[in-house]
């Protein structure tokens, strides 16, 4: 199947993507992701988001910035820099020119989400075309905002399941006056002792991540409080603090190792150096976080999966993974929950990233194709009968497994 | 009144000795802390477990009762007011700290514990949970989850929704599911973030995983007075031009100051058009070196007085005077309503001078007391009942709201919008945007049971007048205050 590729340029013509064009459909970015949670799913059409670009009001003063969902988020730093400021956020593949509404879609982040979180911490609005062609905003432009339903958080790690982000208000911080970084060669076992050690102290690292062998530990300020900061923490790790030019490079293999990896996984940070130890494979490790990449070869996935679910953890393949590999160690409790939103956001079954295997092939309520679903109370399983009064599909489930993705598509470049 | 057999089925659910049915013990339930909206319940069940919530929920769910969860009802904005033949479901008998993990740096709750219970309890590991709405005291997690709670410390550290890690949510056919993760890494999207903030009409949130973190070495305070609003706006912006992210910065103007001086003693002067209160915190090697950095910057723009708490007692008594605002216009007005609106920051001038403006039109001093760096306001609108200025003043209040959304803000920072501010989210939100959101509440509440008449306007609910503002009793008391 050869998919029609739409490339619309405005909200307008985004909306006029959904409503023109029958069929499946399929959001893509920059195609950094392409790879990521499995196979890319093949549609009927593919809606490439990668020209509704720009900046589309920053005051500075007000530390808010909206800008045009395709926007590849290394080119707004440029531009908030010019500013003194940024968007606190670092995941690897910025570098590789990943855009802002995909960086969202993916539920991305890199080292800096100790200190700052993720995209949906500083999210702070957003415009998404639903399935149907409408347009609905969520949030504003101010960062404190409690007006609605916060939907930008539903469009988080949505894999375009839900419908495609044209615009988003994302809050900047000010950039710091200086940043250090402390080095230490040692085990991943000695890291998690220094991470608790380091984390009693006051110094705050903005991120803290063992890589291959090395704990970084980054933190910024001014240039005084920095320098005084990082020799402090330099002394009680016996590491030392790096210059400028080898922090970069520290950080530049930090990311590498990341963009390498073919799986994810997230677990309370005390759990994550035991889950690691099992597996002999290069790994970049968040030990305050709890979140890593690994890479694993394909045929052993699956035991990391099992061996995170194992400790009540979540996994997701990556990029280097076999996209026929299996994407998720296990399903959200209340899956049921979100196939219901994607029935009302989505009834005809549009939207198909492919990304989520068989969660929204099922139907809400039939437990058997639930699997790790929560079952309600047998007593008063009438409670879920309206949610299980449920229309017929329209669409036809497709085996994403054995479909290749489409030749029009771009993989990561 | 309820049918027999719904009854029956909620006293089964929670047992008879967790049911109020008495009339004038159902009184007490009828408003939160927005006092001018008042109904009284059907009936009140105060669950003690998750299962006794699941059990209350299938029994409203099977015989079509709506319900409302409600945790402390120190809300603003009506969001646990009863509704008309409903049940409340309280859950002020779930009240546990299930557990604080020093380690991991978190702590597991159960909804009706107090926001500074959480602190408290965190303390003894010098840690200790971020968000710190005003009325701290008595309030709830759950309520916090549910209103998606702010406080003056989260232009800094965030609000309730960049705390909680996850959560065991009854939803509202009564299945009991888990939202969100042991990290901020989600399988698949972020239901948990759509549920905080929900306003209680997608669920009742149960145990409840919040993040802790380390108590910062140093906590500097000041208070600053200028000779004008603006020239104290202007500090906040060269702050911000500075690359400096104060924990907290606070303005009052001089109508807040006299209320708020006359109510506590906290040491402003009295005549002052205008005062700052700046904190900063963070390692004490930042701090300082910015601390001086904020002197320098109110220099600048000639502040008129400047006073550095040197022990933890004076920046109490700082806090103190800023925290008394509210509550403490009562003694410079017989009425007064709490407004709760956000513009970009730098409008703050603007939307200042145009409230300054519509105040003069209506006739009615408003007094301003906001958040300034992320440019929350909270407009007081003194009026006097008795002289026949409730109607106006409730117009002027709303339309300040409505001018913070023409300005490019939102309708509400922290309060909500509940039954209070329902009739205005279409001056906020187009048509498209309000049924989208309707469409996630359908999936998660198909019956409309779960707090219905809350957040998204409906006919019957825009047609209703509310009634007087009248303070909480707790506000009267000084434990809490309006914000």
């Amino acid at each position: 199947m050869t998919a029609t590729m739409v490339t619309p340029t405005d909200l307008r013509s985004a909306c006029e993507a959904f409503t023109e064009y029958r069929g499946t459909i399929r959001i893509q970015g920059a195609g950094t992701a392409s790879t990521w949670a499995g196979a890319a799913a093949a549609t009927d059409t593919v809606v490439d988001a990668t020209a509704l670009t720009g900046i589309r009001s920053y005051n500075p003063a007000d530390m808010t910035v909206s800008v045009g969902a395709g926007t590849p988020l290394a080119q707004l730093q440029d531009e908030a820099a010019r500013h003194g400021q940024r968007i606190a956020f670092d995941a690897a593949r910025v570098r590789r020119g990943a855009t802002v509404g995909g960086l969202i879609a993916t539920a991305d982040s890199g080292p800096l989400a100790l200190g700052f979180g993720s995209m949906r911490d500083l999210v702070i609005g957003a415009t998404v075309v639903l399935a149907d062609g409408t347009p609905a905003r969520t949030g504003g432009h101010v960062i404190k905002n409690v007006a609605g339903y916060d939907l930008a958080k539903l469009m988080h790690g949505s894999y375009g399941a839900f419908g495609l982000l044209t615009e988003v208000v994302l809050r900047l911080h000010p950039t710091p006056e200086a940043h250090r970084t402390v080095a230490l060669d040692c085990t991943l076992a000695d890291a998690a002792g220094h991470t608790r050690s380091l984390l009693a102290e006051a110094q705050e690292p903005v991120s803290l991540e063992w890589a291959d062998g090395t704990l970084l530990v980054r933190i910024e300020g001014t240039t005084d409080g920095t320098e005084a900061r990082a020799r402090s923490l330099a002394t009680l790790t016996g590491g030392r603090v790096l210059a400028e030019d080898e922090a970069a490079e520290a950080w530049e293999r930090h990311a590498r190792l990341v963009d390498s990896a073919t799986v994810r996984i997230g677990s309370r940070p005390s759990r994550l150096p035991g889950v690691l130890e099992r597996f002999e494979a290069p790994a970049a490790a968040g030990l305050a976080t709890g979140v890593a990449t690994l890479s694993m070869p394909t045929d052993r996935i699956d035991q990391v999966h099992d061996a995170v679910t194992e400790v009540g953890g979540t996994s997701v393949t990556r990029g280097a993974a076999d996209p026929q590999a299996r994407p998720w160690g296990r399903q959200p409790s209340a899956l049921r929950v979100l196939q219901v939103v994607k029935r009302e956001l989505d009834p005809a079954h549009r939207l198909d990233s492919g990304r989520f295997g068989a969660w929204f092939d099922s139907q809400p309520g039939v437990s058997e194709a639930a699997g790790g679903m929560a079952p309600v109370s047998s007593a008063t399983t009438q409670a879920a009968e309206p949610l299980a009064q449920e229309p017929a599909l329209t669409r036809t489930p497709t085996d994403s497994g054995g479909t290749a993705p489409a030749g029009t598509e771009q993989e990561d470049s | 009144m309820l049918d027999r057999a719904a009854h029956d089925a909620l006293v089964a659910a929670v047992g008879s000795e967790n049911v109020i049915s008495d009339p004038v013990q159902l009184r007490s339930y009828e408003c939160d802390g927005l006092t001018g909206f008042r109904q009284t319940p059907s009936l009140v069940v105060l669950p003690r477990s998750t299962e006794d919530v699941a059990q209350a929920v299938r029994a409203c769910h099977r015989h079509w009762l709506p319900f409302v969860a409600r945790g402390a009802g120190t809300g603003l904005s009506g969001g646990a007011m009863p509704v008309a033949d409903g049940v409340v479901i309280s859950l002020q008998r779930m009240r546990e700290i299930v557990h604080i993990d020093p380690v991991d740096r978190r702590a597991v709750l159960q909804p009706g514990v107090t926001n500074l219970d959480i602190t408290k309890a965190a303390a003894a590991h010098g840690l200790y949970y971020a968000p710190d709405p005003s009325s701290q005291q008595v309030c709830t997690i759950g309520g916090n989850v549910a209103e998606n709670s702010g406080g003056a410390h989260c232009l800094k550290y965030g609000f309730t929704t960049n705390h909680v890690l996850s959560m065991t949510v009854v939803l509202p056919d009564g299945e009991v599911v888990t939202l969100g993760e042991d990290t901020d890494e989600q399988l698949g999207p972020d239901l948990r973030g759509v549920v905080i903030g929900s306003e209680g009409t997608l669920g009742i949130v149960c145990d409840i995983t919040v993040r802790l973190l380390r108590v910062p070495e140093t906590v500097r305070t000041l208070l600053a007075e200028f000779p004008s609003v603006t020239a104290a706006g202007d500090v906040v912006s060269d702050l911000v031009a500075a690359g400096i992210i104060p924990a907290a910065v606070e303005m009052m103007d001089n109508l807040a100051i006299q209320a708020a001086e006359k109510a506590v003693g906290a040491g402003y002067t009295l005549t002052t058009p205008a005062a700052l209160v700046v904190e900063l915190d963070g390692p004490a090697s930042e701090c300082e070196a910015q601390f001086d950095q904020v002197r320098t910057i109110c220099e600048r723009h000639g502040c008129t007085r400047l006073h550095i708490a040197e022990t933890a007692a004076e920046r109490a008594k700082i806090w103190k005077g800023r925290k008394a605002a509210f509550a403490a216009v009562g003694r410079i007005s017989p009425d007064y309503i709490v407004q709760d609106g956000v513009v970009p920051r730098t409008r703050l001038a603007e939307v200042l001078s145009r409230i300054e403006d519509m105040g003069r039109d209506a006739g009615l001093r408003v007094a301003n007391v906001f958040h300034a760096g992320d440019g929350n306001l909270h407009p007081l609108v003194l009026f006097d009942d008795d002289a026949g200025e409730l109607e106006r003043a409730e117009q002027l209040s709303t339309d300040i709201a409505e001018l913070c959304v023409e300005l490019g803000g939102s309708l509400s920072g922290e309060h909500g919008i509940g039954t209070d501010k329902a009739c205005s989210m279409p001056r906020m939100f187009g048509e498209a945007d309000l049924s989208t959101m309707d469409s996630v509440r359908a999936a998660f509440d198909l019956r409309r049971l779960c707090n219905p008449g809350k957040l998204l306007p409906t006919p019957r609910l825009c047609g209703e007048k509310p009634g007087r503002y009248r303070p909480h009793p707790l506000e009267e008391a000084g434990v809490i205050e309006r914000l």
